[in-house]
């Protein structure tokens, strides 16, 4: 029992970290799809500068400043050339996933390791104050009230005299250093390696728990953590030796299953951002 | 050609060299257009592409944006394959038929899967699509490996089919799928444009709100529109299955062939006519033939292809929004004729 609650957490501390990332975007008006490219970025940036410095502190920084980087060109390319934010979503996603594997193969041999890991627990702590804070701030500050306003009515925030691309800008870049946080809490914790699209879908799955949540930091977070009990599950039955009776492939399907269902039963229609996916700038 | 810019500034960033990039698209090209062989590779990459792309570009019209048909294109293919096994004692040209369209079946019921959820409970269809993608991904190759393994075959893939496409010329690889791609594509571009269907079709696409009121149902039309595209997929999977020489068995490892992906791509860069398919399909065809004979002759990992395409995309849509006369920052979506209003604006709490 103990070992299963330890999997779950394991495997929701990335998820943990990219849904905070996509409330503070999509709470600001901004899709974000580009979740799965963010944490991916950020995977690949950590190890890799973990491996070259041999320093832990310093592969995660690089984590988080890679995905506020992505985060950034989400933004330019939906704010400033306003393209429609799930087409950059895909966009990222394609691009990241060829940059990062091109890059991995330009390695000696094609692997890339770092000796050195980061503590998990610690990782853990630091996504729950993540989400903390994260609830804090968007809950309890100006700058959250700013950004739901951006989130909500756009018009009257302008009228306010606030700055609606700034404010965006700050939020999707945000959310990018937090996806890249996912990423480093799934590459550099465990085993210290980047393989080649290792975020296998965890974006998408973070931007469910999202939705589930109910663009709610806490909601996102707890959506995020009965995934990852599915998923702490299938691991759990597979090393108990079902793996001979129940194909891996088939419990491997239970999280993307599980949240299909969950986004077949809900309705959030009136619960979401209302000016969510806005083009006006 | 910004993609192709930036895409050469990254070769020349990571590997050190001024010269790597020049080197990389020389041979890049060479693989895609040097020679007849060349040619066709890039045809035979290229087929596939525009039964997909039409795939996308119908789901396009209708408003949806169709990022599952990669998975659509697997189940198609896997389709295929189990009737091509099953039914190995029927004679070829009934057995190639029944083949098609069992592809065509399991793509369309992949692609009804997302429009239902998004029709009936408003979950937006991206999302899905990519969820879907994956259980397709692992039931495709659970299957592939456990029960549908061939007996006593190699691991990983099924047994070969009874009846195949057969070869147009007997000197390169290219087969009939071909001129089946290219009859859907005209097809596609024709009834969009000349029936009623492709009418209320693309009234839909155009302004779903206007659409309802003028007694076209919204629900409807998109279910459908979503049912053709996935079975445009599904018979993308089969014609690969069925015609590309290293398969004729379906592999495990066939979700991941790209084809669903790059559809998506040349759909978007084909922009708002379908008849631009061809060229769309063509230049990603020779792009992925021209990056295996790249990573072949130079060593430049073939992946950059995908960063080329993605900056592509991007850029195809930026042009779009930027070029549009009389484009207004209100909340009308620019470009909505290419890009659907869902994508453009998502409807609150779907995404």
């Amino acid at each position: 029992m103990n070992e299963l609650l330890a999997a779950a957490i394991r495997q929701w501390v990335p998820l943990a970290f990219a849904a905070t990332g996509g409330v503070v975007s999509e709470r600001s008006g901004v899709v974000n799809i580009a979740l799965e490219g963010m944490m991916l970025a950020g995977a690949f940036a950590s190890v890799s500068a973990a491996s070259a410095t041999g320093n832990t502190l310093l592969g995660l920084l690089a984590g988080l400043l890679a995905g506020a980087l992505v985060g950034l060109l989400h933004a330019v390319i939906t704010q400033a050339l306003r393209v429609p934010h799930i087409l950059s979503g895909v966009g990222i996603n394609l691009g990241m996933l060829g940059l990062t594997t091109y890059a991995l193969r330009l390695y000696e041999g094609g692997g890339l390791e770092s000796a050195a890991t980061l503590s998990y627990p610690v990782m853990a702590a630091a996504a729950a104050l993540a989400v903390g804070l994260t609830t804090l701030v968007l809950a309890r500050t100006p700058l959250g009230l700013r950004l739901r306003a951006c989130g909500e009515n756009p018009g009257a925030a302008r009228t306010a005299g606030v700055s609606v691309t700034r404010v965006r800008y700050g939020a999707v870049v945000a959310s990018g250093a937090l996806a890249g946080l996912g990423g480093v809490a799934l590459a550099l914790t465990t085993l210290g390696v980047f393989t080649e699209n290792m975020t296998a879908g965890r974006g998408y799955v973070a931007l469910a728990a999202v939705i589930f949540g109910r663009w709610n930091p806490l909601g996102a977070a707890a959506t995020a953590f009965f995934f990852a009990l599915g998923d702490a599950v299938q691991i759990a039955l597979q090393t108990a030796g079902l793996g001979g009776r129940i194909p891996p492939d088939f419990l491997s399907l239970l999280p993307y299953v599980l949240t299909l269902i969950a986004l077949g039963t809900i309705r959030s229609r009136n619960i979401a951002p209302a000016a969510l996916g806005d083009p006006s700038v | 050609m910004v993609a192709l810019l930036l895409g050469a500034v990254i070769i020349a960033l990571a590997q050190k060299s001024v010269t790597a990039p020049a080197e990389a698209y020389s041979s890049l090209f060479r693989g895609a257009f040097g020679d007849p062989s060349a040619w066709s590779n890039t045809l035979a990459r290229a087929m596939p592409l525009l039964l997909t792309g039409a795939a996308v570009f119908v789901a396009l019209a209708a408003g949806l944006f169709n990022i599952g048909a990669e998975g659509q294109l697997s189940v198609g293919g896997l389709a295929a394959a189990v009737v091509g096994i099953t039914f190995k004692s029927l004679p070829a040209p009934l057995l190639l038929g029944l083949s098609l369209l069992a592809a065509m079946a399991a793509g369309a019921a992949w692609g009804y899967l997302p429009a239902y959820l998004k029709v009936k409970r408003g979950a937006h269809e991206v999302i899905t699509a990519i969820l879907l993608n994956y259980v397709a991904q692992n039931t495709t190759r659970y299957l592939a490996t456990g029960p549908l393994r061939e007996p006593g075959g190699a691991a990983g893939q099924t047994a070969e089919v009874g009846a195949t496409l057969s070869r147009l010329s007997p000197n390169y690889d290219l087969h009939w799928g071909l001129v089946i791609a290219a009859v859907a594509v005209a097809l596609t571009a024709v009834a969009l444009r000349r029936t009623v269907w492709g009418y209320e079709t693309r009234a839909v696409g155009q302004g779903p709100g206007a659409a309802e009121a003028a007694g076209i149902s919204v629900a409807r039309v998109q279910i459908n529109a979503m049912l053709i595209s996935g079975a445009l997929a599904g018979l993308a999977g089969a014609v690969v299955i069925l015609g590309e020489v290293p398969f004729r068995r379906f592999p495990s490892d066939f979700y991941g062939s790209g084809y669903g992906f790059d559809g998506l791509a040349a759909a978007l860069l084909a922009g708002g006519s379908a008849w631009a398919l061809f060229p769309a399909a063509l230049l990603f065809g020779g792009l992925a033939s021209g990056a295996e004979q790249m990573t072949f002759d130079v060593g430049t990992p073939k992946q950059i292809v995908s960063v080329v395409q993605a900056i592509l995309i991007i850029a195809v849509a930026a042009r779009l929004v930027v070029r549009r006369p009389g484009n207004r920052p209100v909340s009308h979506t620019p470009g909505s004729e290419v890009i659907p209003p869902s994508v453009a604006a998502p409807e609150p709490g779907s995404l």
